[in-house]
């Protein structure tokens, strides 16, 4: 099955900064991806590059199978595109909006649109320029849901709103789940942790990882070693083991290749004298600050994609 | 769906405030835009007139303004704008915005200018080309720079700062240029330069606005922008030098008899005195009295341009290039004339106080009588054929209902070459008096140029009757001459027969004396 989106050593530069260095990505169909990342960390370009906003200085991206920079028009017809910053025609009421996108969109569903602006309860009779800031964003969800995109595309979709929109937000797209690929961007990652299915993390532009959930949560572990006896850091450690640290007889330690069936008896094996070694999972929220702090996201990327060449192969 | 039609709904109704301020400029422009014209005088008209000429700005200001607003409404310019990531087709968005311009600009100009021209006296359909001409030089020196400019900014703010640097430059430019060409005598230019300059506006402003639709390459699109004015200085420059080298080809030395005669005529009684800006780049005139005769019977004679060859005693010569020579227009019979020419300071000084030879050349234009058409002058407003609409020209107060001239409009182009004549009264008119054969009044109106039309909001275009005679001299404060109803007055057009040079040469010529008079040069001759 192709990827819905898949982007080739994508790259894009603004003068001497990188924004997105190189970035191999693929969003299989029905996925709900989270793309995760500190402000700043090229999220929004890639997002843009994607949706032919902007042009990639090199390399190349397809979206439902259409190279992203002969992304225009009636391909448009498939995608919805929600962004914190996007701009709305402020000039005209909620009603008048969607009066106005309808005839855009050939799959447009009026029962959906009905749907949608109760369920976010618009009101339909205001402006968008009187609008609150998290109204105007529901108001942009529906008019993007309302044609059954087959893939929608979120930038920063929640950032700035309260727990009460927020939830609002998710509970439409999880209802549109089913039928449509989402891609979005945060960089609030408890917020996404609930309902995604899978998750990127670009670093400075560069995209460290990229995989399920599920595996991301099972590989990860905070490990804890007690030790028999008090004892320094040992040396040589894996680059899989981040942020290793000791206190007395506690070795503490986040495995990032944890197997349910192998790892236990590695560590015990590695150390024999220990009277305990304690697994705890991780949330994801931990687990990337666990990363960003280890610094060593890019050896973790290039043991993973090592690892998944040598299974290709 | 069609989009096309979608937007532009879309567009009318967003905008509705905009199109009606700017509908309601021309129709008050179509409403009194007849003062422009007409030749009253009177207060209350010259208060509409000066009313009228300001409208004639501000439609381009609704125009302005329309366009803006329909432009960055889908803006161009920036990544956030909420169409970029709809199904727009560029062609279907493009479309959108010229439809709207077709119906809020060009229609309810159109119908203005159609209403302009009955009220002027002139059915609109005989003048089609020319309107439709004028709107394509509208378009290229207006509507598109306009559209342009919007395309390649993100708001209205920003579009009007953008517009004021324009305005800026444009007058730091002229104000260079005027520096430049301290007393630059004028030379001639054909319509080359000025239809290929037409031509790249029409084409650059074009391409920058496909070129923001079709891929919103902002930089790109300024940097065609920025290429224009570049390019249509350099086609102006080339252009010149291009019609330099037009006059030896168009006014090409025949051997057989020349359309006039001219001698050197000066007259030591007779002192006239300049002056011009004083600098190491001035041009010094030099005027020399001619006296002209030789024009045959049914045709008449006009130099266009002049170009002086100067050789002083030692051998050493200077040649001008040619310069235009307007204002003369030479019918049968014997007359005087001082033309001149302009020659740069440095070479002045090279031959001031030498007895000098000078030659001449004259690039004249031959014309000859063609059709005349002679009436009565009536009270009223009346048609000229093959020129225009004509008027009394009242004067002030305490002239009412005496004609102190003729005012005359043409429609979308000024008219033909025309000669005017007729006879003025030294007295108020009475029923029964009529002109004074003694006093004639003539005038030349009009041009040679065949273009279809001239630019302008206005598609009626004044034609200047200025008849000789027109005030009694010798009189305190110039005591006006009359035209009386039902004087014979005749408007004779004439057409070009073919152009050539004639010479002339002047021996012993000294150049006028010039005295430096602080910043400026006084030529006393």
């Amino acid at each position: 099955m192709n990827p819905t989106i898949r982007t080739r050593s994508l790259s894009k530069r603004f003068g001497s900064t990188v924004a997105v260095d190189n970035v191999d990505l693929a969003v299989p169909e029905g996925a709900i991806y989270a793309l995760v990342g500190a402000n700043g960390a090229g999220k929004t370009t890639l997002i843009k590059l994607l949706m032919n906003i902007l042009r990639p200085d090199a390399g190349t991206a397809e979206v439902l199978g259409i190279d992203s920079a002969q992304l225009t028009g009636s391909a448009f017809n498939r995608i919805g595109y929600v962004s914190e910053n996007q701009e709305l025609p402020d000039g005209m009421t909620v009603g008048g909006m969607l009066d106005y996108f309808r005839p855009f969109y050939p799959t447009w569903d009026r029962t959906l649109e009905a749907q949608l602006v109760r369920q976010f309860d618009l009101p339909v009779k205001r402006k968008l320029k009187h609008l609150s800031r998290g109204m105007k964003m529901k108001a942009s969800f529906a008019s993007s849901l309302a044609y059954r995109p087959s893939l929608i595309i979120l930038d920063e979709p929640f950032s700035g709103l309260d727990p009460l929109v927020r939830d609002e937000l998710i509970e439409g797209l999880i209802e549109r789940a089913p039928e449509t690929t989402i891609f979005l961007s945060s960089h609030d990652l408890a917020e996404i942790e609930s309902f995604s299915s899978h998750v990127g993390y670009l670093q400075q532009g560069r995209l460290l990882f990229s995989e399920e959930m599920s595996v991301l949560n099972n590989r990860f572990r905070d490990v804890t070693i007690t030790l028999a006896s008090p004892s320094p850091l040992p040396e040589n450690l894996p680059a899989t083991w981040l942020e290793p640290q000791t206190a007395d007889c506690v070795l503490r330690f986040v495995q990032s290749d944890f197997n349910e069936g192998s790892s236990p008896r590695e560590l015990a094996a590695r150390f024999p004298s220990a009277r305990g070694i304690a697994f705890e999972p991780m949330t994801l929220r931990q687990i990337f600050l666990s990363i960003a702090k280890s610094g060593r996201g890019s050896q973790i990327a290039a043991e993973r994609r090592r690892s998944a060449e040598e299974k290709q192969a | 769906m069609n989009q096309v039609r979608h937007i532009f709904s879309k567009d009318a109704r967003q905008f509705w405030g905009e199109i009606i301020l700017s509908l309601a400029i021309t129709a008050a422009f179509v409403c009194i835009g007849s003062y422009l014209w007409l030749g009253e005088e009177d207060a209350h008209a010259q208060m509409l007139r000066l009313l009228a000429s300001l409208l004639v700005l501000l439609v381009p200001v609704g125009w302005w303004v329309i366009i803006a607003r329909a432009v960055h409404a889908e803006r161009l310019v920036g990544d956030t704008q909420f169409w970029i990531t709809r199904p727009y087709a560029w062609e279907s968005l493009l479309g959108a915005k010229l439809l709207y311009l077709l119906v809020f600009l060009y229609v309810p100009l159109f119908i203005a200018q159609c209403l302009l021209l009955i009220e002027a006296g002139f059915p609109p359909q005989l003048h089609l080309a020319g309107l439709l001409f004028n709107f394509l030089r509208l378009t290229a020196i207006l509507v598109l720079p306009l559209i342009a400019i919007a395309t390649v900014t993100s708001s209205f703010a920003r579009m009007t700062l953008t517009l004021l640097g324009i305005f800026i430059a444009f007058i730091a430019l002229a104000a260079f240029a005027a520096f430049l060409s301290n007393n630059q005598p004028s030379t001639p230019s054909s319509q080359v330069g000025g239809r290929i300059c037409l031509a790249i506006a029409f084409m650059g402003f074009a391409a920058a606005i496909v070129l923001q639709y079709a891929m919103r390459r902002v930089w790109l699109a300024r940097g065609v922008l920025l290429a224009l004015p570049v390019l249509m200085l350099a086609t102006l420059y080339c252009a010149s030098k291009y019609d330099q080298a037009q006059v030896d080809r168009n006014y090409a030395v025949t051997q057989g008899a020349a359309p006039l005669h001219l001698a050197y005529d000066p007259d030591p009684h007779s002192t006239s005195t300049s002056s011009v800006q004083g600098s190491a780049r001035a041009m010094i005139p030099v005027d020399f009295r001619l006296a002209e005769t030789g024009v045959g019977e049914g045709y008449a004679a006009i130099p266009d341009a002049i170009r002086a060859r100067i050789t002083a005693p030692d051998g050493s010569h200077w040649e001008s290039s040619w310069q235009t020579m307007g204002g003369y227009d030479f019918l049968p019979g014997e007359s005087h004339f001082t033309p001149s020419f302009s020659i740069p300071m440095a070479l002045y000084n090279r031959f001031r106080s030498k007895p000098l030879n000078v030659h001449l050349d004259f690039a004249v234009t031959q014309v000859q009588a063609g059709r005349t058409t002679t009436l009565a002058l009536p009270q009223q407003r009346f048609s000229v054929p093959d020129f225009g609409v004509c008027s009394g020209q009242t004067g002030w107060a305490q002239l009412w209902g005496q004609m102190t001239g003729i005012h005359c409009v043409s429609a979308v182009y000024e008219p033909p070459l025309t000669y005017v004549s007729t006879h003025w009264s030294d007295a108020a008119c009475s029923a029964t008096q009529g002109g004074d054969p003694e006093i004639l009044g003539t005038a030349w109106v009009g041009s040679l140029d065949h273009e279809p039309a001239q630019i302008g909001i206005s598609p009626v275009v004044e034609a200047n009757v200025m008849l000789s005679n027109s005030e009694i001299l010798n009189t305190p404060g110039g005591k006006p001459r009359y035209l009386c109803p039902g004087t014979p007055i005749t408007f004779t057009r004439y057409n070009a027969i073919g152009s050539t040079q004639v010479s002339l040469d002047i021996q012993g010529f000294t150049l006028p004396e010039l005295k430096v008079e602080g910043n400026q040069f006084s030529i006393t001759q």
